[in-house]
């Protein structure tokens, strides 16, 4: 067959860093990247992009330490070489305090993280309220660099970017062989996905130069990451809330937490309040499907439902969706050979 | 009673403000004055990056070690109040690196959460083979406190002359010039100051062969990160000298690639 077609919808981290695999591992395709939004308008602009694994429920330990392991060393080489200032990839270290003892014994990522290891009890003065806590070392993604990196990547390896809303997917089936889903939050609406929810997170971005270190409060709901320009002081965990407008209570709520963990961010200067919905769900939709209408079928590979992990797990998954499309371009081209028979 | 402080590097602003700290209520006489021909941004101090971080071994003496406890935990109590953000303190982690296995520092138990490279870690540093985690402090300081005077004080005697007490001898590295001392030396430094906001650690490498500071180190500020890796011992030049330049560019971009 001629040059596969391949459309990814979506260009936060997951579409981009998909788009990117499809077009490392499958030179011959042609892959087209489409989204109504793109940095810096995406659900990914606003998160830190931390790497810190959250557990999904429905997908096997094994297999998310495998996504996160591989995330990790993709973005280890990066921050290790001259490209990083500019892929906005740099290395943190901090601590993860827990007001009471986490009840796991060691969290999936710990040997894969650097420097894991309890905190001392010097260390654990510097947080009064906490009984226990954890110090390690991991990588930052920042956005917008990253995805304008993932951008400027993509061009150069001919791949087309569009800004166009997809309604439904079979809009595209004429134009292209394949279909990836990376709309994120937008699959709820795209493919009528009700297992698809989102959890609505407020951050703040902060200018306070002086923090280097990251803090996380073990429970998930009070952090503070330094990234290259600002800090992104969180956060919520809103189930179900669909609001993108910043609510002003929740700012200084955020804003009063994190200043407990760290009294110098009263300091902070020039406070900006951003609102992401993270595209959760029990496991990542991470499969092929074939969607048929009269006759026709159309090839789909679903690689959303990241929620808090997508900047963890980014590049695995993309990896595992590339695999799946070259599955696809097997089927197609056993489906063509037949038909040639 | 008048007390005469000589110098205003962070020795002379911290000695003064020490005395502030614990003279003014208990001596209502108290007159504090500093006297320095130089000021920030042109003392010594100012060209440190402001790290606290004492040299590898204190050979012995135990003094030394707790004057370096002591100014530590100072500072580490400090963090949490208004003044750290006036003091340009806050806590940074970062790296030293070996190219052989060394024993571990009088400051071991000092800093915070001190401990040994993983193999992991010390794959980003090719060539070097063995390595120290820890968190330690940053004091970039910028607060004046004290009544002062722009003047090259020449000798003791003037200062008693005028009726000065207590003369307090922080003058640093030209103390010599008041007071003759053979042992006092310069270790001419020469620093890049960069713009590198995604380095939040520092890094400082170590050649035994070379002596300390002579070999690279990346120590990132709150507005610009400071290159440096220049120790040469008796030289008194002030001036920027192009081949150290390069010398510390090169080799601070060997070290961190994502310099260029």
């Amino acid at each position: 067959m001629a040059a596969p077609k391949v459309a990814v919808v979506g260009a936060g981290v997951i579409g981009l860093s998909t788009a990117l695999c499809i077009a490392e591992t499958c030179p011959s395709c042609s892959v087209t990247v489409l989204s109504d939004q793109f940095s810096p308008n995406t659900t990914s602009d606003v998160a830190a992009g931390m790497l810190i694994p959250h557990t999904y429920p429905g997908t096997p330990i094994h297999v998310q330490k495998q996504w996160f392991k591989e995330t990790f060393t993709y973005l280890f080489a990066i921050s290790n070489s001259a490209e990083a200032s500019e892929a906005g990839i740099h290395l943190i270290s901090g601590w993860q305090v827990f007001k009471n003892t986490p009840k796991e014994e060691l969290p999936f990522w710990s040997d894969v993280v650097l420097g894991f290891r309890p905190m001392s009890e010097a260390e654990l003065q510097k947080f009064p309220q906490y009984r226990f806590g954890r110090a390690f070392t991991t990588l930052k993604c920042d956005c917008p660099p990253y995805l304008l990196w993932l951008e400027k990547r993509l061009k150069a390896i001919g791949v087309q970017m569009y800004t166009r809303k997809v309604a439904d997917l079979w809009e595209l089936h004429s134009e292209y062989n394949i279909v990836v889903n990376c709309a994120g939050i937008g699959a709820h609406q795209l493919v009528g996905d009700e297992k698809l929810f989102p959890i609505r997170g407020q951050v703040l971005k902060v200018h306070a130069p002086w923090v280097k270190n990251f803090i996380r409060d073990g429970d998930g709901s009070t952090y503070i990451y330094p990234g290259i320009d600002r800090v992104t002081l969180g956060g919520t965990r809103e189930k179900d809330s669909w609001s993108v407008s910043p609510d002003p209570g929740t700012t200084k709520d955020i804003f009063d937490r994190c200043c407990s963990l760290e009294p110098s961010l009263r300091g902070a200067q020039d406070i900006k309040v951003k609102v992401g919905l993270r595209p959760s769900r029990w496991c990542v939709r991470l499969q092929r499907e074939v969607l048929s209408r009269g006759g026709v079928k159309l090839l789909v590979v679903h690689n959303y439902g990241h929620g808090s992990g997508g900047f963890s797990m980014h590049r695995g998954t993309a990896k595992e969706a590339a695999h799946l499309v070259e599955e696809c371009i097997a089927a197609l081209q056993g489906s063509l050979s037949r038909a040639k028979l | 009673m008048r007390v005469a402080v000589i110098g205003a590097g962070v020795i002379g602003l911290s000695t003064a403000l020490c005395i502030h700290e614990q003279y003014h209520s208990l001596v209502p006489s108290l007159e504090l004055e500093v006297y320095a021909d130089r000021y920030t941004p042109h003392t010594t101090s100012d060209g440190a990056a402001g790290l606290w971080q004492p040299y590898l071994s204190d050979h012995g003496n135990l003094q030394e070690t707790v004057w370096n406890k002591e100014t530590f935990d100072y500072l580490l109590g400090h963090l949490g109040s208004p003044a750290a953000k006036e003091m340009g303190l806050f806590l940074i982690s970062g790296y030293n690196l070996f190219t052989q296995p060394v024993p571990d520092p009088s400051w071991k138990n000092i800093v915070l959460g001190f401990r040994n490279l993983t193999p992991k870690e010390l794959e980003l540093f090719p060539g070097y083979s063995y390595g120290w985690f820890n968190t330690a402090l940053m004091l970039e300081l910028t607060q004046r406190g004290v009544k002062f005077f722009h003047k090259k004080v020449k000798s003791f005697q003037e200062m008693f002359a005028q009726g000065v007490d207590v003369v307090i001898n922080c003058t640093g590295v030209r103390a010599g010039e008041l007071q003759p001392d053979p042992e006092l030396q310069p270790g001419r430094g020469q620093v890049i100051k960069v713009l590198a906001p995604w380095v939040k650690h520092f890094i400082i490498t170590h050649d035994i062969k070379y002596g300390i500071y002579n070999s690279p180190y990346v120590i990132p500020g709150s507005e610009s990160t400071v290159l440096g890796g220049i120790y040469q011992h008796g030289n008194w030049s002030e001036e920027n000298s192009a081949q150290d330049h390069q010398t510390i560019w090169e080799n601070c971009c060997r070290l961190l690639p994502a310099l260029q």
